[in-house]
């Protein structure tokens, strides 16, 4: 009886002590022990794209590959985004070709402001304050935010067929207005003629925002194929924003490395990705 | 007595069993569906295109918003609150409507959902079934309107637009706080697409949030 009695006190304290003592979870922690990648976490705690990359510091190594696109991939947001990158003798170095504009014009100017153009409707201008007591302006042309804008609003109306064909499964006849073939033929008729063509501009535009090597791989058949190294909290479509400079390419790159990928959320840090040319 | 030592000597796993039991029987019932929908629905499925899309919401009623829809106090301009209704003709809806809306007309491939916000945004997560319609591409200047407009179901006739057969939209955005809804709201209000075919979901993609309800992440077309 008395050893009945022992083992259920002895059985009901250490039960009680581990749930008293067991480790107590700060709110905050469900999200910061979120994998960077992992789709299907997303699916079952709902958070999104956003809060991941939120919550993941960027190391400084990825803001230097490539300031200006790392920054617009982390911030799609729908307005004007001021980011203050204070680092300035250490990046000066590491900036390809739009950078070292900038550093030029650090030289000859001492109180200016920077401003990119970045690639979307509503991201108009991004201000690098480079150094506190150096900023730099680079100010962008007028027409090349334009024509900019045009493909976007192509790409995006593009994107817009496909997903209502996707939704609804059935798709206008070929030819006909409301038909992906149909929206391609107008862009195709709409492109300018002149030598300075949009997609030209288009491509320097990206050239001056990502560098010279990201320009000249967009070029199709330039070069070798490329190959990049998946970083944490990379996902398929900021690859490709930082390659292409358009998230629809996601699905190039997917294709690309349907070897590898089972499915375009299998992306783990540390896998090489083949990327092909456009 | 000899027997009842022998009983005792028993009795130590029974008392264990019986404790164990009771601990399982105190944890199943939180192991059913604890946040429920309604009363009466705990996960809420319909088909779309063939595919079985369930929606319910986050089981952990520990869970906070720690994202940004947690935030308070976006700058206004240009994160200004929304008013209540589009237009007068425009039904503002909630929550129950928009899966009421799913079942009755997405999945019957009469409505669509529409994601007003910018691309990059939808493929953060979106409401399960949802397209994406930027309010930038419906946009006047956008010369290529009457595409979307066709694919949408309209008409293009020598009367102008036909939205007779047009699908029934139910859009929404980021929340309250942003004008992205309302904007395409208005700007299919001004080509002409009829009011009653519209419905606003004010509450957005954060109202959504808000309840823990699923959220969707985009799958690109295979």
């Amino acid at each position: 009886m008395i050893r009945t009695l022992l083992t259920l006190a002895g059985f009901l304290l250490v039960t009680i002590s581990l749930l008293l003592l067991q480790p107590s979870r700060s709110p905050d922690s469900y999200t910061v022990d979120l994998p960077a990648i992992s789709p299907p976490a997303l699916t079952a705690t709902a958070i999104t794209r956003e809060n991941v990359d939120l919550f993941r510091p960027v190391p400084r190594s990825e803001i230097l590959v490539d300031p200006a696109i790392e920054l617009f991939a982390r911030n799609p947001s729908e307005t004007i985004m001021q980011t203050r990158i204070t680092e300035t003798a250490e990046m000066a170095p590491t900036l390809s070709n739009s950078k070292i504009e900038i550093s030029d014009l650090t030289q000859n100017s001492n109180d200016t402001t920077v401003t990119l153009a970045m690639r979307s409707d509503e991201i108009m201008d991004m201000t690098t304050l480079i150094s506190p007591q150096i900023p730099i302006d680079i100010a962008p042309r007028a027409t090349v935010r334009k024509k900019t804008t045009d493909i976007e609003m192509r790409e995006m109306t593009w994107g817009v067929l496909r997903s209502i064909d996707q939704a609804t499964g059935k798709s206008a006849s070929p030819g006909t207005p409301g038909s992906l073939l149909h929206t391609i033929i107008r862009r195709s008729l709409s492109e300018p003629t002149d030598p300075a063509s949009s997609q030209a501009i288009y491509l320097q535009t990206l050239a001056t925002e990502a560098g010279a090597p990201r320009a000249a791989f967009l070029k199709s058949g330039t070069g070798p194929s490329q190959t990049y190294r998946v970083q944490p909290g990379d996902t398929l479509q900021t690859i490709s924003i930082k390659f292409y400079g358009d998230s629809t390419f996601f699905e190039t790159i997917f294709a690309a490395n349907s070897d590898q990928l089972k499915s375009p959320n299998d992306l783990r840090a540390g896998q090489t990705l083949n990327l092909p040319h456009l | 007595m000899k027997q009842r030592i022998c009983l005792l000597k028993f009795e130590p796993i029974t008392v264990m069993a019986f404790v164990c039991m009771i601990c399982v029987l105190y944890v199943s019932p939180s192991v059913a569906q604890e946040v429920r929908i309604t009363e009466s629905v705990s996960i809420f499925r319909f088909s779309k295109g063939g595919n079985a899309v369930e929606i319910q919401r986050n089981q952990n009623t520990e869970n906070r918003l720690t994202s940004d829809f947690a935030k308070t106090s976006r700058a206004c301009p240009p994160f200004c609150i929304q008013p209540a209704n589009v237009a007068p003709n425009v039904e503002t809806v909630a929550e129950l409507e928009v899966l009421n809306f799913l079942q009755s007309e997405v999945s019957n491939s009469t409505g669509l959902i529409v994601d007003a916000r910018l691309p990059e945004w939808f493929l953060g997560g979106s409401i399960p079934g949802a397209i994406n319609l930027p309010f930038t591409s419906l946009d006047s200047t956008n010369t290529y309107l009457p595409d979307i407009l066709t694919a949408l179901g309209a008409k293009n006739t020598d009367d102008g637009w036909d939205f007779s057969n047009a699908f029934s939209l139910l859009i929404y955005g980021n929340g309250p706080w942003s004008d992205q809804s309302r904007r395409a709201t208005l700007s299919l209000l001004s080509v002409g697409y009829p009011g009653e075919k519209l419905h606003h979901y004010r509450g957005g993609i954060q109202g959504w949030a808000q309840l823990g309800l699923t959220i969707a992440p985009t799958t690109p077309a295979n």
